[in-house]
């Protein structure tokens, strides 16, 4: 069946997936099957024909968005990336570690500190470059292991997030 | 392909800090190059019109094809040299359209010296001449040039990348069938006569026009006689005389106008076929990169922030996400284009030599073009590392880069100390075009190390010698090798030098890519071939 496709349609989820492309488009949204034809129409539009009714349609792709005008309504319907979706869904680590030895040039933040994305929440030192080190989510900070001019080993949990709920 | 989630805060004080300090930076580049551009004396303007010359400038704006981009080289060649006298080095060189084509185009400054070359202007057009040959482009040399500037003869003429490597580069172009056209608008005297004398087509300028070995003073102090410019080498001489020049032209307009009617006679070879897909542009706002970038060269910066950036929708294929972090490597698109990115995200260890090595060979087999982006400050040393072999993973890192195929680019993000720059495809690593931004330093070692290093050595000079030594002089010592130290390692000091192809404004740095891969895409690949890897 090969991966489902997922869309947003408003603020409704729509997984989609190819049965069958000869000799018609045969695809399962949310598990109903659907056989869609489309050709090309006159001006430009094509018509798609979805389980013998035709539909006059236009469509333009912006990044991300497709906006779709189908019989005079437009829609607009974002694609969610199979790989960002499944890393949302398996969450973020909240352990922030060192990627390298070095040493602690600043602590911003305590336990209990709330953080958003991005926030830093230290600033390392190692091999003549200072390194931030950012929170990998919002969320509020559970501890911070180091102090300011520790050292410390390639690896080492410096910060942890307290779990998201 | 997943777009890379950024979570650059744009109303932290940092941001906004860094932001103030790289628009400072980009303006000043701004007002640099134009400086080295059109600032010139009134009495060069003047000669100039008085002999019916146009500016060099206006001759490439007249050449290029109308409203099409034109990628310029090194614009601050020279800037930090010869007291300033010989801004852009006395030439202009780039990537533009003519007639369709992507050509190189290389023009003899007249407005500075009579368009005398300096040992950096031979530099810099020896390089557009690599450039030409690496990338297959046809060359429209614009010659006005009064030829070597004597006093500095001695670091211009005699070795093997200086003048003579100019006419070299002619024949190795021709050999590979690359056409030349050379436009003759002022004199071509001594060496200079064989710019179109080694064109595949010429045109020279009545009245203004002149090629010859020997100038007319040359002439008379060699053998006492007495001639013009004009009938020693003009215009009809070499066009119904000698067959030396081609294409009579009576004016700066028609010479141009025939030069852009020959090259439209041009084959045009086919590129090779690089995956290119629907273009997009980055999701992220490139102007945002003023943010990014920090405002010290100790800091280092998350490279995902700049690619974010750079590609087309922001969007990132990530290759090895969790080994080698220090290291990012993946697949994107630039302009529509392929490409491969290596970009550092900290020091190299041994698993980001290895991935980084690895990588480079999935592009060179997958026929990938790779963009290099440099902020390194060297690989890992020390015991550990070194136990595990950081050295033998490095030089496996470097022969996987040497060895590849693929057309390579590099971008000087920030620093790039010590053997890093190697690995990441410095300047001696053949790579097509490398441009630097305004806020990059480079240099065997950072300035304080240096400032450190050489204080130590003059403290056990001085202990040597039995001399009384005084912090004072020692601090002095630190000072002066600081500043002169920090002065070489400015992004100024290394386009002056002509190590890169130019300062580019970080904004721009998707369009000169796309332009710089385009281009490449004129010349065939090689075969592919490795050197042994010490495992």
């Amino acid at each position: 069946m090969g991966l489902d496709f997922k869309f947003r349609l408003d603020t409704s989820e729509h997984a989609i997936s190819i049965r069958a492309r000869r000799p018609a488009l045969v695809v399962d949204i949310d598990g109903q099957a659907y056989t869609a034809h489309e050709s090309a129409a006159a001006d430009g539009a094509s018509v798609l024909e979805v389980d013998g009714r035709r539909h006059h349609v236009w469509r333009a792709w912006e990044g991300d968005r497709l906006h779709l005008r189908v019989d005079g309504r437009t829609f607009s319907v974002g694609y969610e990336d199979a790989i960002v979706a499944a890393q949302q869904a398996a969450g973020t680590d909240d352990i922030l570690r060192a990627d390298m030895p070095g040493v602690v040039v600043a602590v911003h933040g305590c336990a209990g500190s709330a953080v958003s994305a991005g926030d830093t929440v230290l600033v390392i030192e190692s091999m003549k470059m200072q390194i931030n080190i950012v929170a990998p989510r919002d969320g509020v900070i559970e501890t911070i292991e180091v102090d300011v001019n520790d050292a410390f080993d390639k690896g080492a949990v410096l910060a942890a997030l307290h779990p998201s709920t | 392909m997943p777009r890379i989630h950024s979570t650059i805060q744009t109303n932290s004080a940092e941001f906004r800090r860094y932001a103030a300090h790289n628009r400072a930076l980009a303006a000043e580049l701004r007002a640099r190059q134009h400086a080295a551009r059109s600032e010139r004396p009134v009495r060069d303007i003047e000669r100039l019109a008085s002999q019916g010359k146009m500016m060099p400038r206006e001759r490439i704006e007249q050449l290029l094809d109308p409203a099409t981009p034109f990628l310029e080289f090194s614009t601050l060649a020279a800037n930090m040299a010869y007291g300033g006298e010989a801004p852009g080095a006395s030439c202009i060189t780039g990537i533009g359209m003519v007639q369709g084509r992507e050509v190189i185009l290389c023009a003899h400054d007249s407005s500075i010296k009579g368009g005398a070359w300096y040992p950096l202007s031979v530099k810099k057009i020896v390089r557009c001449l690599d450039i030409a040959i690496e990338n297959r482009l046809p060359v429209i040399h614009l010659c006005d040039s009064a030829g070597g500037f004597l006093p500095l003869q001695s670091e211009l003429f005699p070795d093997k990348y200086m003048a003579g490597r100019m006419f070299r580069n002619q024949c190795m172009l021709s050999e590979l069938g690359v056409k030349q056209l050379a436009l003759v608008f002022g004199h071509c005297t001594a060496g200079g006569a064989y710019i179109p004398a080694l064109s595949d087509y010429s045109v020279i300028v009545r009245g203004t026009g002149a090629v010859f070995l020997g100038g007319p003073p040359l002439v008379k102090a060699a053998t006492g006689e007495i001639v013009t410019a004009d009938e020693l080498g003009g215009c009809d001489l070499h066009t119904q005389v000698s067959g030396t020049c081609d294409y009579p032209a009576s004016s700066e307009i028609e010479a141009i106008a025939i030069g852009r009617e020959i090259v439209a006679q041009w084959d045009r070879p086919a590129k090779w076929p690089l995956q290119r897909d629907a273009i997009e542009p980055p999701y992220y706002d490139p102007d945002e990169l003023y943010g990014i970038i920090p405002d010290d060269i100790k800091r280092a910066f998350e490279m995902r922030e700049v690619i974010a950036r750079l590609v087309d929708g922001s969007r990132f294929h990530e290759y090895q996400p969790a080994y080698g972090t220090t290291l990012v490597c993946g697949y994107a698109n630039l302009w529509g284009y392929k490409i491969g990115i290596l970009a550092n995200n900290g020091v190299l260890f041994n698993d980001s030599a290895l991935k980084g090595a690895h990588f480079i060979e999935l592009c060179n087999q997958n026929d990938t073009p790779i963009v290099f982006l440099q902020n390194i400050t060297g690989y890992m040393i020390g015991r550990e590392y070194e136990a595990r072999g950081i050295s033998k993973d490095g030089a496996k890192m470097i022969m996987a880069q040497v060895g590849a195929h693929v057309p390579k680019f590099t971008v000087m993000c920030h620093g790039s100390f010590g053997a890093g720059n190697y690995g990441m495809c410095g300047r001696a690593f053949d790579g097509r075009l490398l441009f630097s931004w305004p806020n990059h330093q480079i240099g065997v070692m950072g300035g304080e190390q240096a400032a450190k290093t050489l204080a130590e050595v003059k403290l056990r000079q001085l202990e040597r010698r039995g001399e009384a030594v005084d912090q004072a002089t020692l601090d002095q010592v630190h000072q002066e090798t600081l500043e002169a130290y920090q002065h070489q390692l400015s992004a100024y000091y290394s386009t002056s030098e002509v190590w890169d192809d130019g300062i580019l404004d970080p904004v721009d740095t998707r369009n000169a890519l796309g332009i710089a891969i385009s281009a490449s895409l004129n010349a065939p690949l090689g075969a592919r071939g490795y050197g042994v890897f010490r495992f």
